[in-house]
């Protein structure tokens, strides 16, 4: 078994600690964006210990791939579905928190004596030779000679990932949906329609914010100045009051 | 003597705390305080913060594509960091399998591109 320096102990009470009150912090945030957000802590948390047990790119890949993009995935889609399905705290099942505690500890406990009893006696082996040449170099022998099918089959798998997104996300227009530019000029100038640029959002308003409409000559809002995915905001009498620019 | 690689970074990292706390304890004390509701404001772009759309409001499901392609290409990054670090010791056979990858990575992205997803309308 190989001996565990004081150093290596050390940090791992503190990172260990920090990963589980992060994991913990998930599990009972009541917004779901503060949920992701201790989920950073946790994701963060094993980037370091993966540092530590040297795995340097393992490590930094967490940190950039699991703390950077996975978790902005994450609150693009909270913000996607909105944030305000609210938790009911009514047991469906009678005695349902109960049982979730106890089975949760137990198989907790379960896991925890199995990794420890396969993982508690074993030898690295190898491990010296393969970071001889520094982690990332060995890592990369091996990825792109031994490995490299596996590599790049992986390539296949971000194009699946792309096609998933657009058939989850991507409304397709039907083809005489797409109007060319000599229709779209047609309809531009077409009697009824005014043909100049539209008004930039917040000119002449008492806001800058481009949720609030540009104000016409005659004083009413310009609502071709907003676009449609803007919330309309109805600005309050504190908001609407002059600034104090005014000369 | 040889430095441990880690010590830099640790280094960078105690340079911008001690720079964010300096920058954001400093300033309230040095800079000069002439109140005006209208410096609050979003200046010529953004959304009045408050008050705040029941929910949060919702982004455009188009956002979600925007996602998946950052990801896509973060991930490709990644398998090119040990492959620079490499490069002297793969030769052209690394380089060949390199411009494979990327190459079909690519046909991600122009399948998206073409199909327009990329389009905002």
């Amino acid at each position: 078994m190989n001996a565990v320096s004081t150093g290596e102990q050390v940090a791992f009470w503190i990172l260990g600690s920090l990963a589980v009150i992060g994991a913990l912090g998930m599990v009972l945030a009541r917004n779901a964006v503060h949920s992701a957000l201790w989920l950073v802590v946790t994701m963060l948390n094993l980037g370091f210990f993966y540092v530590i047990n040297s795995a340097p790119f393992l490590g930094f890949v967490q940190i950039i791939v699991y703390t950077g993009a996975i978790m902005m995935l994450f609150l693009f889609v909270l913000m996607l579905v909105g944030r305000d399905a609210s938790d009911s705290l009514i047991e469906t099942l009678r005695g349902q928190r109960i049982a979730a505690i106890v089975l949760g500890i137990g198989f907790a406990a379960l896991i925890g004596t199995g990794l420890a009893r396969a993982l508690g006696s074993t030898f690295t082996v190898g491990l010296d030779k393969a970071n001889a040449n520094g982690n990332v170099e060995g890592l990369a022998s091996l990825l792109f000679t031994k490995y490299v099918f596996a590599f790049e089959v992986t390539s296949a798998l971000l194009i699946t990932a792309a096609v998933g997104a657009m058939i989850l996300a991507h409304v397709e227009k039907a083809k005489e949906d797409k109007r060319d530019q000599v229709t779209r000029m047609k309809e531009r100038f077409r009697p009824g329609n005014y043909p100049g640029p539209k008004p930039g959002p917040g000119i002449y308003a008492n806001t800058m914010s481009v949720a609030a409409p540009a104000r016409l000559p005659d004083g009413n809002g310009a609502e071709r100045s907003i676009s449609p995915i803007l919330p309309v905001r109805e600005l309050s009498q504190a908001e609407a009051a002059p600034k104090g620019t005014e000369k | 003597m040889t430095i441990n690689p880690y010590v830099p970074i640790v280094g960078l990292l105690i340079l911008g705390a001690l720079f964010a706390l300096f920058s954001v304890s400093v300033a309230p004390i040095v800079g000069p305080k002439r109140f005006n509701r209208a410096k609050l404001d979003a200046y010529e772009c953004g959304i009045e913060p408050a008050p705040t759309p029941i929910g949060g409001g919702r982004f455009p499901v188009k956002f979600y594509l925007t996602a998946m392609l950052f990801i896509i290409f973060d991930i490709e990054t990644i398998f090119l960091y040990p492959w620079a670090v490499s490069f002297d010791m793969l030769g052209l056979f690394g380089f060949v399998e390199m411009v494979l990858f990327i190459l079909t990575v690519f046909i991600a992205y122009a399948y998206v591109w073409r199909r327009g997803g990329l389009n905002w309308d």
